[in-house]
């Protein structure tokens, strides 16, 4: 049974660092969570595996969006304190843009593009601290949060930070300040 | 009042102690404003990831108390079946062991009994051994449920003949009804049995028949035969010597008859002059008490005496073969081809070959003399006559001519004399006794 669409493939980082971050909330167990980050870094491999995951993380929870939010939230602090995040983003707003240029997301992942999707920011003012980004991927949009929010908080220059998908769950309105 | 002295709000969070006075304002308390804004929803965002995983938690445990008493309930109805299964096999055990104790019980029962039986049996035969010579059978009784008894026509070492009828076919049947001291253990009467069984199997008019052996009820030993009229050789010899013709004659028609028997292994053992019944029927010979002297052999032990006390249970001297006086168990049909010769002897010439007058210097005679030429008391004897007699007494059984050989050449010096059929004898002696068959000469 598949949980993706198929022909989106992620790069192996990105699949490290998701099983990294379930395995430190002990989300997975770590025979699991060591079986999906047995993947070479640089090398591309089926979304699929993500997929799968987040469906097994699904069926062991009653109300799973908490998870995968902070799941997101980890792979973020991953990123800052043991990848390359503090050379890129030096505020939390710039992850903003980060995530939704080239480097970001399309860094990472790539496919049919109907598949993959974008990862669109769509509005920004930092002034008062708004911004909405538009999700047409096909990853969980509780992760994705968990993403923005980890991303712009742990930067370390913001105090508040918010994301809230309630109304549209592929449209973030994200608060800061 | 004292003066207010600005503070940030990472002095306000910080560790370090906040003078009194101290205030925030513009910037810094809208800093700390969403700082505490900021914060709050942390911990709400904690709040509801423990919240969720607690749940889950809690529904694992759950699902491992189930478990648990699933597995507790197992294990206890596992141990129940174990229970249940011991103590069937406990009962199993007792039951085993009780019918183990019972057909135990059994067999010492019927150990007794067969113990008891065999006892009786023992003083059945003991008493069977020690019965009188005169058996309690007297004319009318009625012998294995067959025979009426009829008045006594001999008398003999081994027992009473009497002239009978067979209930079941009318007919005359000569009755033996044997002494005791006949052996009487269950395997000596069984080869018995078989023995007279075999000799009923043979198919020779030179034969007497034996219809019949078995043990009475009381315990008597009998044998029911056919009941021939006619005297014995021994009583035609004492009338004078038939002479060569009808010697061969007759011993052609005896030793076809032996022949019979000896293709079927048996062996008469006691052939002599009064074991010979002749008769005007033919073949005008019969040949009396196969397979006795046989049960006599294997019955009584050997020893000196038992020859010289008796003078016939174990053959009558002036006609046992060397074997039988060496070795009976090396006794052949060449055995019965010896005392032919002895009786075609005298037939010829009505003296036996070898003279003596006691059993010791017949033994002597057999095994050391050599026989005696029919021609020194028949000088016109033929020669192939006397050759045949020479032959028949060989020491060597090896050196003896077979039984089928023997009829052969008699039968052919019998038709060379032109001899008269042995039935001719018995009219011209004019003999018309019944028979008295004995079991001694």
């Amino acid at each position: 049974m598949r949980h993706g669409p198929e022909g989106v493939e992620i790069l192996g980082v990105f699949l490290q660092s998701f099983a990294r971050a379930c395995v430190n909330l002990s989300i997975l167990g770590g025979a699991e969570g060591e079986r999906l980050a047995r993947v070479d870094s640089a090398e591309w491999c089926p979304a699929e595996a993500l997929f799968a995951a987040l469906a097994v993380i699904e069926a062991r929870f009653d109300d799973p969006g908490p998870i995968k939010e902070r799941i997101g939230t980890e792979m973020m602090r991953l990123w800052y304190e043991r990848g390359p995040g503090r050379s890129i983003v030096a505020r939390g707003v710039d992850f903003i843009h980060h995530q939704t240029g080239s480097e970001g997301y399309h860094g990472v992942t790539r496919g049919p593009s109907n598949d993959v999707g974008a990862f669109t920011l769509t509005a920004l003012d930092e002034e008062s601290g708004t911004a909405r980004v538009w999700s047409t991927t096909p990853f969980d949009r509780a992760v994705e949060r968990g993403v923005l929010l980890g991303g712009l908080s742990l930067a370390g220059d913001l105090v508040y930070v918010d994301v809230d998908n309630g109304a549209d769950p592929s449209v973030f309105e994200i608060r800061f300040h | 009042m004292s003066e207010r002295r600005p503070i940030t709000a990472d002095e306000l969070f910080g560790a370090g102690p906040i003078e009194p006075g101290s205030a925030l304002e513009g910037p810094e308390l809208v800093r700390a404003y969403w700082r505490i804004k900021g914060r709050e929803k942390d911990l709400a965002r904690q709040e509801r990831f423990w919240a969720t995983t607690n749940h889950a938690l809690a529904r694992a445990y759950e699902e491992l108390e189930q478990r648990s008493d699933e597995l507790k309930r197992t294990r206890e109805a596992l141990l129940a079946l174990n229970v249940d299964l011991e103590q069937r096999v406990a009962a199993q055990v007792v039951e085993i062991v009780g019918r183990a104790r019972d057909v135990e019980a059994l067999n010492v029962q019927l150990r007794a009994q067969v113990q008891e039986r065999s006892r009786e049996l023992a003083a059945a035969l003991r008493r069977l051994s020690h019965q009188s010579v005169e058996t309690a059978v007297g004319p009318g009784d009625v012998v294995g449920g067959r025979v009426r008894v009829g008045s006594v026509i001999g008398r003999g070492g081994m027992g009473t003949v009497y002239l009978g009828e067979d209930l079941l076919t009318g007919r005359p049947v000569a009755l033996k009804v044997m002494n005791t001291e006949i052996g009487t253990a269950p395997d000596v009467l069984a080869r018995f049995i078989n023995e007279a069984a075999a000799t009923a199997s043979i198919d020779h008019p030179g034969v007497i028949k034996t219809l019949h052996v078995d043990v009475s009820a009381d315990g008597r030993l009998y044998q029911i035969m056919e009941y021939v009229a006619g005297p014995t050789l021994t009583r035609i010899l004492a009338q004078g010597p038939l002479g060569i013709a009808l010697a061969a004659r007759a011993g052609a028609v005896i030793a076809e008859a032996l022949s019979a028997a000896h293709a079927l292994n048996v062996v008469h053992r006691d052939i002599k002059a009064s074991n010979l019944i002749l008769c005007n029927q033919p073949p005008g010979v019969r040949i009396l008490d196969f397979g006795l002297a046989k049960l006599l052999d294997e019955t009584l032990p050997r020893t000196p005496d038992t020859i010289t006390r008796t003078g016939q249970i174990l053959g009558t001297p002036a006609y046992m073969s060397p074997e039988q006086i060496k070795d009976f168990a090396s006794i052949t049909p060449r055995t019965d081809v010896y005392s032919l010769g002895v009786v075609l002897y005298e037939m010829a010439s009505g003296t036996l070959p070898f003279q003596a007058n006691d059993s010791a210097a017949y033994i002597v005679a057999h095994l050391t003399h050599p026989p005696p030429d029919v021609r020194a008391l028949l000088p016109d004897a033929p020669e192939a006559f006397a050759d045949l007699v020479r032959r028949c007494m060989a020491k060597e059984a090896s050196d003896r001519p077979t039984a089928e050989v023997l009829a052969r050449e008699l039968c052919a010096l019998a038709d060379a004399l032109k001899a008269p059929p042995v039935e001719a004898i018995v009219d011209a002696q004019a003999h018309t006794a019944a028979v008295a068959p004995t079991l001694v000469a």
